[in-house]
């Protein structure tokens, strides 16, 4: 048993329009729904209902409207690439070439290694220059 | 080819449909009735309907009063055309008191489906009269509602054609 239900988007949300038995009726009148614009989305569904399995299955066989193809289009838009990172840096490491970026290699823990390292011994340097001074006064 | 997300299935919608779909009669009352609703997502009044507007559709329509009577509506107006397809008078009688094997009884057969979906719904098929005619016929059922949301009636209209002999 099959039945086709024309359905529209409104307020952020698909309702039931109409129902009907016939493919081509459904169909006729949801191109027509569309062409008049006064919907932002069309769709016709297609349910199937197996009296074997007492299971409905359902698909969609006609999509139109503003508002649909732009969710259509949101949800099977690409996943944008993110651009590389370009290494910023004094001197030579700048970029002075227009087009062409410094490609920055994906170190795992080496960079937070460094970084670390350089802090603690700039903790330490401090620390002995205070010994120093409070020592050598 | 296009990329369809899983389950997808574009159908070709045909520009030249068949001959006179849009003469429909359920099509075109649909139409009605989307037009006495407007923009509103509830549903029209049975005081929108202008019979004079639809001189050719109101003789295939009757109306049903289902508030508190869901189970067993009562008719309550019933179009010139389709009141020749039932013996006797029909208005103000029940849904249970119509019988089978009638235009009437086929279009209200699904109007249970209707309260469901809250929705227009158009069923078509065939059926045998008792002397053997082939009736095909197409239904269609519009809710109706006093104040925009709660089905209070139904308004419906069918036509067909008897096939003799097949």
């Amino acid at each position: 048993m099959r039945a086709y239900e024309i359905q529209t988007y409104h307020g952020g949300r698909w309702k039931i329009n109409a129902v009907f038995d016939d493919q081509s009726l459904a169909m006729f009148e949801a191109k027509r729904m569309d062409d008049g614009n006064r919907y932002s989305g069309v769709r016709v569904v297609e349910e199937t209902f197996e009296e074997s399995t007492q299971k409905t299955t359902t698909r969609t066989i006609f999509r139109g409207g503003r508002a649909e193809n732009q969710a259509y289009k949101q949800d099977n838009r690409p996943t944008p690439k993110r651009p590389n990172v370009v290494a910023r840096g004094g001197g030579r490491d700048r970029v002075g070439k227009r087009g062409k970026k410094a490609k920055k290699k994906k170190s795992g823990f080496a960079g937070p290694l460094i970084i670390l390292s350089v802090l603690v011994i700039a903790g330490l340097a401090g620390l002995f220059a205070l010994q120093q001074l409070f020592l050598g006064g | 080819m296009e990329n369809n997300p899983e389950g997808l299935d574009r159908a070709v919608v045909q520009k030249d449909m068949p001959e006179g779909m849009e003469r429909r009669l359920v099509l075109r009352l649909l139409g009605y009735w989307r037009d006495i609703r407007g923009d509103d997502d509830g549903f029209p009044t049975f005081a929108d309907v202008n019979p004079a507007m639809i001189p050719d559709l109101w003789p295939y329509c009757f109306v049903l009063e289902t508030i508190g009577i869901e189970h067993d509506p009562i008719f309550r107006a019933v179009g010139d055309e389709i009141a020749k397809y039932f013996p006797g008078v029909i208005v103000g009688r029940r849904v249970s008191e119509i019988g089978k094997k009638s235009l009437f009884s086929v279009t209200v057969d699904y109007l249970d489906q209707v309260f469901d979906k809250r929705a227009p719904i158009s069923h078509g098929g065939e059926f045998y009269q008792d002397d053997g005619t082939k009736v095909l016929y197409r239904s269609i059922i519009l809710p109706m509602s006093d104040d925009g949301e709660t089905i209070s009636g139904l308004l419906c209209a069918a036509n067909c054609r008897e096939t003799k002999g097949e």
